[in-house]
């Protein structure tokens, strides 16, 4: 992980021999990537990389076959094609990651509590979800002939495992990937490099300072919610809400950061979620890789907005509803993803989310949006449905005082900053430039003091990212 | 590229600068803190000089009353328990006591908790700022995260989360500087009222939990008794819990006590306390009442190892 200090003492040589390798060898670069990240991955699990490698191959030649097959098939044949390709590849994550789910389901709905099917109880490998929507999206865009199949299996292999972005993310687009990893002048860019630094590092601030300081008060509350006065409960919730925005948009901008920092432009991710004026606005917003993967891959083939208004609001639904699932293995994450998509089904309804307000209505709507989001973030923190119900009800009847905690205040300071830069960055693109100052002595201060705060406030524990786990 | 490296190396300077002379006026700032938990932790590593030493988590801290403890058995007390911490904390502050004093009896109240696998470096968080005033602090840091030495080369991670403190206290002249104990002497009683709402039921009904035991506290349980040596009354106490059954195995404890010939006991499911919502503020912790009649037991227990101390010499 990147806030792991193995990574931070590491980094620095994978960078020094990444440069070392001249920029005209891009196959030996390629091939020192390809390690670094197989290396990376197997570091937390030895078992891991067979499921990296094995949606590799079937995506690889999946894809070959669908491009091979392009011109002389009738499209019946390639649809089937392409059917075959993603069920084999989608089998690892649905074998691993949904057959507890399933089993557990099946028990609860058929049997009266005294049968139990055992599942597979595996450790599900860290990016899994990632990985292969990112290598779905690839046999799609090939089978839409977006894109020539790689044939290249080190540079697919590289696409597929490249390590900024395996643990959580980007979900990363072939037709923007691929042609960077066969670029034949890759050379050190400067600006480049330093932008990718500066991500890292305000990255590395919203999640060590940020969210894992918030995650200490969010995880003494929130699980042993019954204990707490419900003004407690409604505090760990937004607190859980900004970890979860710093922890994964903390990530995000460390994965792009460090691609940055390598010669790579990888896709973004956020763009200031919570100053949405809508439940639409946020998923424009918000993890942006896999909303519009979904758009692409799940509610434009389903029809998207072309339809009837009812099949239109059907596959809004649907879409959050495999959003949900993609999620996790839980009926928590489901009903996550049906709020979000309810919401957006009634936003369409009213045809609120195309008006666009100034001043009061447009700080009113982002007040009621931050707030269904934030109900939203108790079902998907919680681990079961009737615990978020619970805990959202005890935030409305259950009386007392506020329970305050230590890590609240060494978390002050970050949570200052970024929520002071995020409305500076919405609002005032402009101005308030510290970390692009045109003067060196403010950038080099800035950058002081982000480490400073990091150094007195940051939580070293290495805690893991809330989204690697999916 | 090379301007970029070049630049690299001027920022690097530059951190390490920084961070020497901002850890240097922590350094100043932590040493002139004579309140607080700092403070706390200040008259512990640096003026301690009390004969009865209570050792162990926040059961400890809440279970001992130092008053009680030093009038019955006519000697000086403090109670160092804290709050989510056990043996190597115990161990750590141990060894900054012993730089300046040896104590006379040592109580460490001890459970489950206390040997289990938990995140370590949380625990000696405490110590960080001293890490470089004891040898053996250095090797407990070590020998829990081997990258420890490494991050403690920067002065200011030795101050991670310590820095909302008094301001004040920076500006005061050094040789106005006492470190005192506080009125308690390191003894925090609880005056709530027993709350139901946090007791666990399965603890109550549940199998006894089986231990995850992290040989590292073990192997520093061994060397806390080790450096105590013969001439120190040492006394390990399992202290009352409210539910109904022992919440932990303590067998392993009993060897260990056995085995280094000190003296246990093991109060967990003692009848008096269990389910005396009087006693307990909560499933693990006495009120300041229960903590009094808890305390005059372990007297007696003291006194009769302090006997048998004297009949045997």
């Amino acid at each position: 992980m990147f806030n792991s200090f193995i990574f931070i003492l590491v980094y620095p040589v994978l960078f020094l021999l990444y440069y070392l390798i001249p920029s005209r060898f891009v196959t030996a670069r390629n091939a020192f990537l390809l390690v670094a990240s197989y290396t990376i991955y197997f570091y937390w699990n030895a078992g891991w990389p067979l499921a990296l490698l094995l949606v590799t191959l079937i995506t690889h030649v999946a894809a070959i076959v669908i491009d091979g097959r392009a011109k002389t098939w009738a499209t019946h044949n390639r649809k089937w094609l392409i059917v075959i390709g993603i069920i084999f590849a989608v089998l690892p994550l649905a074998v691993i990651k949904y057959t507890d789910f399933i089993l557990s389901t099946i028990t609860s709905l058929f049997s009266n509590g005294e049968t139990h099917l055992a599942g597979l109880n595996w450790a599900i490998p860290i990016g899994l979800s990632f990985f292969t929507f990112q290598a779905v999206g690839y046999v799609v865009d090939v089978y839409k002939k977006k894109i020539p199949a790689e044939r290249n299996l080190l540079n697919y292999s590289l696409f597929v495992s490249f390590f900024p972005s395996i643990v959580a993310g980007p979900i990363n687009r072939a037709t923007s990937m691929l042609p960077q990893f066969r670029e034949n002048n890759r050379r050190f860019d400067y600006d480049k490099v330093v932008s990718g630094m500066k991500m890292v590092l305000w990255g590395l601030l919203m999640k060590v300072v940020v969210a894992d300081r918030l995650g200490m008060y969010v995880d003494t509350v929130m699980p042993q919610y019954m204990n707490y006065s419900g003004i407690t409960c409604f505090l760990a919730s937004v607190a859980y809400s900004m970890q979860i925005y710093a922890d994964f948009a903390g990530y995000s901008l460390m994965a792009i950061g460090i691609g940055k920092s390598l010669s790579f432009d990888l896709a973004e991710n956020f763009c200031r979620p919570y100053f949405s004026i809508s439940i639409t606005d946020f998923w424009h917003r918000w993890h942006i890789s896999l909303s519009t993967w979904l758009r692409d891959y799940i509610y434009i083939p389903l029809g998207g907005s072309r339809c009837s208004k009812a099949r239109n609001y059907f596959n809004i639904l649907v879409t959050f509803l495999v959003s949900g699932l993609w999620h996790g293995a839980n009926w928590t994450f489901v009903l996550w993803g049906g709020i979000h998509g309810a919401a957006q089904v009634v936003e369409k309804w009213l045809g609120l989310q195309k008006s666009q307000r100034k001043g009061l209505g447009r700080l009113l709507r982002i007040t009621v949006t931050f707030i269904v989001v934030n109900f939203a973030w108790v079902f998907f923190k919680m681990s079961s449905v009737s615990d978020a119900v619970s805990c959202i009800g005890r935030m409305f009847t259950a009386g007392g005082g506020v329970f305050y905690s230590s890590q609240l205040d060494y978390c002050f300071v970050g949570l200052a900053m970024l929520i002071l830069k995020d409305i500076a960055d919405e609002f005032y693109p402009s101005r308030f430039k510290f970390f692009d100052n045109r003067y060196i002595v403010v950038r080099w201060v800035s950058y002081l003091f982000v480490l400073l705060i990091i150094m007195l406030s940051g939580v070293f524990t290495q805690g893991n990212f809330i989204y690697a786990n999916f | 590229m090379k301007k970029f490296f070049v630049k690299a190396l001027l920022f690097l300077a530059l951190m390490v600068a920084g961070d020497f002379v901002l850890g240097s006026v922590f350094d100043m700032w932590f040493s002139k803190m004579t309140d607080g938990s700092v403070g706390r932790n200040n008259y512990i590593c640096n003026s301690m000089t009390e004969d009865i030493l209570v050792f162990g988590s926040s059961r400890a801290r809440h279970h001992y009353d130092t008053k009680i403890l030093s009038d019955s058995l006519g000697m000086s007390c403090y109670n160092l328990g804290q709050d989510g911490c056990g043996i190597l904390l115990s161990y750590g502050r141990l060894m900054m006591v012993m730089n300046n004093h040896k104590p006379k009896v040592v109580i460490c109240d001890i459970s489950g908790y206390d040997i289990e696998k938990s995140d370590n470096i949380v625990q000696i968080h405490a110590l960080k700022p001293y890490y470089s005033k004891a040898p053996e602090l250095s090797t407990l840091f070590h020998d829990v995260d081997s990258t420890e030495p490494i991050k403690m080369m920067s002065r200011l991670y030795r101050y991670n989360t310590d820095y909302v403190h008094n301001p004040k206290a920076l500006f005061k002249s050094a040789s106005k500087v006492k470190y005192k104990p506080d009125k308690l002497f390191g003894y925090k009683p609880i005056k709530e009222k027993f709350d139901p709402m946090k007791i666990r039921k399965s603890r109550e009904d549940g199998p006894v939990p089986e231990w995850n035991v992290d040989s590292l506290k073990i192997t520093y349980l061994q060397r806390f008794v080790d450096c105590l040596g013969d001439d120190v009354v040492t006394v390990f106490v399992a202290s009352p819990f409210w539910y109904g059954r022992k919440q932990y195995d303590v067998s392993l404890i009993e060897d260990f006590c056995k085995k280094n010939n000190i003296a246990f006991a093991d109060f967990q499911s003692d009848t008096l306390f269990v389910h005396n919502n009087s006693l307990f503020v909560d499933g693990t912790h006495l009120n300041v009442h229960g903590a009094e009649i808890f305390t005059n037991k372990v007297v007696d227990l003291v006194k009769s190892q302090i006997e048998s101390r004297k009949l045997t010499k």
